[in-house]
C-alpha cells in the first residue's frame, strides 16, 4: 500500500514537470519548469521578487505559500500560474542553462528550413535555380521563438541564433549542388557511349526533387548560389555558437568523406553497367533497370536494346498483321454489298475503313521508323548527349 | 579494374580539414573531436569497402550470365535471361532475350494466309 502511494506521489510530482514532450515548444517550457524547482535560494528569492512586482502582492504570497506544494507535487499550478512562472524564471537561470533553451529551438528551425527547401519534380537546367530558390527561401525563414524564449534573449542574440542556422543549412546545400554536379558528369560520361535507349531519372537527396535525364544533359555553373560568410558573432553566447558551427563543420567532413565514398562506389557501379551491356552480343534484345546511389543523391533508369533482326521482323509481322487486317475488313464489306441481308453492314465497314485502317498502318509506319532510326543510330537516346 | 574503380583504403587527412576555431578549443575536446571524427571516417571506409565488395560480386554475376547467355545454342530457339545483382550503390535487374527470331516469320505469314482463306470463303458463300 505504502508502495503504491510513493508511486502515485512521484507520478504526480513529476507529471507537469518530467512529461516526454514533442515539440520544441513543449520541451523549453518543461525544462524552464524544471529549473525552476532547482533554483537556488538566492535566484528563487529574487524571482519571487519580480513576480511580486509583475504580478501583485496577492499572487506573491500565494507562491510563496503554495512552492512547495508544487514542489512536491501535492498542487498542479494553473496553465496561467505557469506562464506567469515561465515569464519570470528564464532571465534568472544561468547563460548555459538560458542557451540549452534556445538549444531545443535549433532542430525544429533547422528542419523548418530544410522544409522551406524541398522542391517537386525538376527540368535538368532546372536545377541551379532550384538550389539557389531553396536557399534564397532559407534566407528569408525566421526562427519561431516562443514568447517566453525571446523575452530572455536580446534581438542581437535571436539574429545570430538564426544567422548560424541559416549558415548551417546553406552549406549544406551548398556541399549538395556540388555533389549533384558530380554525379551529373559521372553519369554522362559513363552512359553517353552506350547505344541503347536510357530513361534515367536522378533523385535529389537534399531537395527531394527528381530530375528527368532524358536528352541533352548540359554542364552545370559550378555554383547555385554564393555562401554567406560565417557569421560574425559578436553576442553573449559566442561560444555556444562557435562550438555549434565547429560541430557542423565536423559533420561536414564526416559527410564529405560519405560522399565521395558514395560517388566512387556509384562510378564503379555505373562501369559495371556499362560493361555489362557492351558484353551483350548486339543480336540479343537487352532490357536492364538500374539503381545506384550517388554523392548527392540516386540514379534510377532503364536501358534497353535491340537487336536489328528482331526489329525488322517485328516490323514485317506489323506488316502482315496490317495487311490480313485490311484485306478482311475489305472481304467484308465487299461480302456485305454482294449480300442482301447483310448491306446495313457495309455502311458500318465504311466507317471502319475509315478508322480502323489508318491506325493501323500508322502502327506499322511507327515501327518502321524505329527500324529505320536504329539503321542509322539516330534514336532519341541519352546516348546522343552533347556537352 | 579499371582506373575509375576506388584503389582501397586512402590515407586519413582529417587534421588537413580542421575547421577555424578548433585550436582555441581546450585539449581535451580536441582529441575527443578528432577521436570520434577518425572514428566516423573509419566507418565510412568500412562502409565503402563492403560497397565494393558487393559491387564486385555484382560484376562477376554479370559477366558469368552474359558468358552463359553468348554460349547457348542459338539456331531455331528464342529465350529469355533474367538476372538480379545487387551492387554497393543500389542493384542491376537485366534481361537478354534472343534466339532465331527469323522462323516465327513463315508462322505469321502460314496464320495470316489461313485466316485470309477462311475469311475469303465465308465472304464469297
Amino acid at each position: 500500500m505504502g508502495r503504491r502511494w510513493r508511486r502515485r506521489r512521484y507520478a504526480a510530482q513529476h507529471r507537469w514537470t518530467h512529461a516526454q514532450p514533442a515539440s520544441a515548444s513543449e520541451r523549453a517550457r518543461a525544462f524552464v519548469l524544471r529549473e525552476f524547482f532547482d533554483l537556488d535560494g538566492m535566484a528563487l528569492a529574487r524571482v519571487i521578487q519580480l513576480y511580486g512586482r509583475e504580478y501583485g502582492h496577492g499572487r506573491r504570497k500565494y507562491f510563496e505559500s503554495t512552492f512547495e506544494k508544487w514542489r512536491s507535487g501535492d498542487v498542479q499550478p494553473r496553465r496561467e500560474t505557469q506562464d506567469r512562472i515561465l515569464h519570470c524564471v528564464p532571465r534568472f537561470l544561468p547563460p548555459a542553462k538560458q542557451f540549452t533553451i534556445l538549444g531545443f529551438y535549433i532542430p525544429e528551425y533547422l528542419s523548418h528550413l530544410v522544409a522551406a527547401s524541398r522542391v517537386h519534380n525538376l527540368a535538368m537546367e532546372a536545377v541551379p535555380s532550384a538550389f539557389a530558390d531553396a536557399a534564397r527561401r532559407c534566407r528569408e525563414t525566421d526562427p519561431k521563438l516562443d514568447w517566453f524564449v525571446r523575452g530572455v534573449f536580446s534581438d542581437a542574440e535571436i539574429a545570430a541564433f538564426a544567422d548560424v542556422a541559416r549558415y548551417t543549412v546553406l552549406d549544406r546545400l551548398h556541399r549538395s549542388y556540388g555533389a549533384v554536379r558530380l554525379d551529373l558528369a559521372t553519369a554522362t560520361h559513363h552512359l553517353a557511349g552506350v547505344d541503347a535507349k536510357i530513361v534515367m531519372r536522378y533523385r535529389l537527396d537534399e531537395l527531394g526533387g527528381l530530375i528527368e535525364l532524358n536528352g541533352v544533359v548540359p554542364t552545370l555553373p559550378a555554383t547555385a548560389f554564393d555562401m554567406p560568410s560565417v557569421p560574425e558573432l559578436v553576442v553573449r553566447h559566442r561560444e555556444e555558437y562557435e562550438r555549434l558551427l565547429l560541430d557542423h563543420h565536423c559533420e561536414m567532413i564526416v559527410e564529405q568523406e560519405a560522399q565521395v565514398a558514395r560517388h566512387s562506389v556509384a562510378r564503379l557501379d555505373l562501369s559495371i553497367l556499362e560493361n555489362a551491356i557492351a558484353s551483350v552480343s548486339k543480336a540479343e534484345s537487352l532490357e536492364t533497370s538500374f539503381e545506384a546511389r550517388g554523392a548527392g543523391g540516386t540514379f534510377e533508369g532503364t536501358v534497353s536494346r535491340k537487336n536489328l533482326p528482331a526489329l525488322k521482323a517485328q516490323l514485317f509481322g506489323r506488316i502482315v498483321v496490317a495487311t490480313l487486317c485490311t484485306l478482311g475488313i475489305v472481304a467484308g464489306i465487299a461480302a456485305a454489298f454482294t449480300s442482301k441481308d447483310l448491306r446495313g453492314f457495309a455502311v458500318c465497314g465504311f466507317w471502319i475503313v475509315l478508322a480502323a485502317v489508318p491506325a493501323l498502318w500508322s502502327w506499322v509506319i511507327e515501327k518502321h521508323r524505329e527500324v529505320r532510326d536504329y539503321e542509322r543510330g539516330q534514336s532519341t537516346r541519352f546516348a546522343k548527349v552533347r556537352r | 579494374m579499371s582506373e575509375d574503380n576506388p584503389r582501397g583504403l586512402q590515407k586519413f587527412d582529417v587534421e588537413q580539414r580542421l575547421p577555424v576555431g578548433f585550436e582555441k578549443l581546450p585539449e581535451e575536446d580536441q582529441r575527443a573531436i578528432l577521436r570520434k571524427l577518425k572514428d566516423k571516417e573509419v566507418d565510412v571506409m568500412i562502409e565503402m569497402t563492403r560497397a565494393v565488395g558487393k559491387s564486385k560480386v555484382a560484376e562477376n554475376d554479370l559477366q558469368v550470365h552474359n558468358e552463359n547467355v553468348a554460349r547457348l545454342d542459338h539456331e531455331r530457339k528464342i529465350f529469355s535471361s533474367k538476372i538480379s545483382a545487387e551492387t554497393g550503390s543500389g542493384k542491376i535487374d537485366m534481361q537478354v532475350r534472343g534466339g532465331d527470331t527469323r522462323f516465327i516469320v513463315p508462322i505469321l505469314v502460314v496464320i495470316g494466309v489461313i485466316l485470309l482463306a477462311l475469311i475469303a470463303i465465308f465472304a464469297l458463300r
